[in-house]
């Protein structure tokens, strides 16, 4: 049996249409996407939807005898510079899950800015190496599928017959399938049919072995090509680390951090072993106010591109580190400075924790709980406040060994 | 309990039904709608733009609707901004362009249960408002314009 978990109902109908997923019996499901922003019915999830959940959530998962079998995210946005990593965290919440993910994202969208022409805002051809570097650390696809436009036949964004529509293509039945890719087109019939392989690949070998298969599999394969072609045709000879968001790191030696960190040491406390285990760290600058969007998803995507060598952070060859301000190396002292540009403060990451700990039952008697609070305070119990902190919070503290600010620093000892 | 979404289906599905065109449509995260700037607005951002949930035409008539799961008193104040002030002129003008439209109404759409007596009191702040009942059909809740509705 499939269970479809949705939060748009309308794609999850276009999904399950335009596949061999109709063939099968189907249940919908809504699906919540965290503690913090459905506090009355997260708790309500299946653990291991739970687990895929927690960096970030994706527009659709598919389970086959709960047991995820793959995961949709798809955007309309215009995906220049760090724009394009927005959602990345999507993907890498499933990947990480063993759970092969479809990434439905415009080769370009049309913006109209005041006293310019239209013009096509193109993808940043980064993402495909991202995905590309997800593939090779975990063995699950992860793919990206244009979502259709008018880009090809009308290079004049001005000439496009769907300007109206940035220049993206919508399903015609409006009624059935709002909002969701034209169905028909090319883009989208190829991933319909990546998708009918994952669920035969799945009713073949059953679903924790079909998933390890599908990277061997013609269908996927010529996907990941088409990937890899797309980024070297539209990378027009860059490297990696000349496009954004990788254009935003700095690599120094380990020890330069380590010195900056030892302010913090006491003659009771050293900052713990694992910075130091490895060489050399990269470190993603961000000059802006502390935030979320696109920095989560674009911090991800960093960890993939250049310091990941396996499953986990453990296992990586480079520290991961996020520094909200403006870094400078300091060869001399062999250390590092932050400055403030934008009024980041290690206080505005403390206030979204502390705001966050509002949904927090633990601290609650009995008395106080309804029974409808009683799940929630139990996978409270279990989990602490691992679902119930803003996203970017999650994702902060997942993929970042330390993160700096002017005022202050946040690192892991282990 | 109905969701925006299941609200915006049904009148879109109403409407097309019934011959009107649609110009535009957003639901929570569809992705789909077109962001409206007020006619002060120096930039592009989003700050103090809106985006109207069912934008339809049909016969020089234009429809805007704001749709809810609920009552929601703040979206029959946008509505009655809409109809009383100039605001985003240039930007409906400019989404109307394609389209001979003489005459534009403003109105709400939620779950025909949730018309409540505050959506009764509230309802002279807008052209109409349309309700969708259990079995997903649309009932006319409000139309103080006697707009030629479908």
């Amino acid at each position: 049996m499939f269970r479809v978990w949705y939060s748009t109902e309308s794609f999850a109908d276009f999904i399950i249409n335009n596949t061999n997923l109709r063939h099968d019996n189907v249940i919908k499901n809504r699906m919540y996407e965290s503690d913090a922003n459905n506090p009355s019915r997260f708790h309500t999830m299946p653990d291991h939807i739970r687990k895929i959940l927690y960096l970030d959530a994706p527009d659709i998962i598919v389970e086959r005898d709960k047991e995820p079998i793959f995961s949709i995210e798809v955007t309309t946005e215009a995906g220049t510079g760090h724009n394009a990593f927005q959602r990345f965290a999507r993907i890498a919440a499933s990947v990480e899950n063993d759970v092969p993910a479809f990434y439905i994202y415009p080769e370009g969208a049309i913006i109209t800015r005041r006293g310019a022409n239209p013009c096509w805002d193109r993808i940043n051809p980064l993402i495909f190496q991202a995905l590309e570097s997800v593939m090779n650390i975990y063995d699950i696809p992860a793919l990206l599928y244009y979502f259709p436009s008018d880009i090809d036949a009308f290079p004049d964004a001005s000439a496009a017959p769907h300007i109206g529509t940035k220049g993206l293509t919508y399903d015609s039945d409006i009624v059935r399938y709002p909002g969701c890719p034209d169905g028909t087109s090319a883009e989208m019939q190829h991933m319909f049919a990546a998708i009918n392989e994952i669920i035969t690949s799945t009713s073949t070998y059953g679903v924790i072995a079909g998933r390890t298969h599908l990277l061997r599999n013609l269908i996927i394969r010529s996907r990941r090509s088409f990937m890899q072609a797309e980024f070297h045709s539209k990378s027009l000879g860059r490297t990696a680390n000349e496009m954004s968001p990788a254009s935003a790191t700095k690599q120094i030696p380990t020890h330069y951090l380590l010195n900056y960190l030892a302010q913090y040491e006491t003659l009771s406390y050293s900052i713990g072993e694992l910075l130091g285990s490895r060489e050399n760290t990269i470190i993603y600058q961000v000059n802006a106010a502390f935030r979320g969007d696109p920095y989560p998803g674009a911090l991800a995507a960093i960890d993939y591109l250049l310091c990941r060598e396996g499953k986990t952070y453990e296992d990586r060859r480079y520290n991961l580190i996020l520094a909200f301000g403006n870094v400078e190396i300091d060869e001399q002292n062999k250390t590092i400075s932050i400055t403030d540009i934008n009024g980041s403060s290690i206080l505005d990451f403390f206030s979204a924790v502390q705001n966050s700990e509002r949904h927090n039952l633990l601290t609650k008697n009995y008395s106080d709980l309804g029974s409808n609070k009683i799940s929630r305070y139990y996978m409270q119990v279990r989990y602490g406040s691992t679902y119930s902190k803003v996203k970017h919070i999650r994702v902060y503290s997942y993929f970042a060994d330390a993160i700096l600010f002017p005022d202050g620093s946040l690192w892991r000892d282990a | 309990m109905m969701r925006e979404e299941q609200v915006t289906k049904a009148i879109l599905k109403w409407l097309t039904e019934n011959d009107w065109q649609i110009v535009c449509f957003d639901f929570p995260q569809s992705g789909t709608g077109i962001l409206l700037h007020p006619n002060s607005a120096q930039s592009e951002k989003n700050k103090d733009g809106f985006i109207p949930d069912v934008v339809a035409v049909k016969d020089s008539i234009s429809l805007f609707f704001e749709n809810k799961d609920r009552f929601y008193y703040p979206d029959y104040q946008k509505i009655n901004n809409l109809i009383v002030s100039d605001e985003y002129s240039i930007a409906i003008n400019e989404l109307l362009r394609p389209y001979f439209v003489n005459e534009i109404y403003y109105g709400i759409g939620l779950p025909t249960n949730k018309h409540s007596k505050r959506s009764e009191d509230a309802r002279y702040l807008v052209d109409f408002i349309v309700g969708v009942n259990g079995t997903f059909s649309v009932d006319i809740l409000y139309n103080n314009r006697n707009i030629m509705f479908p």
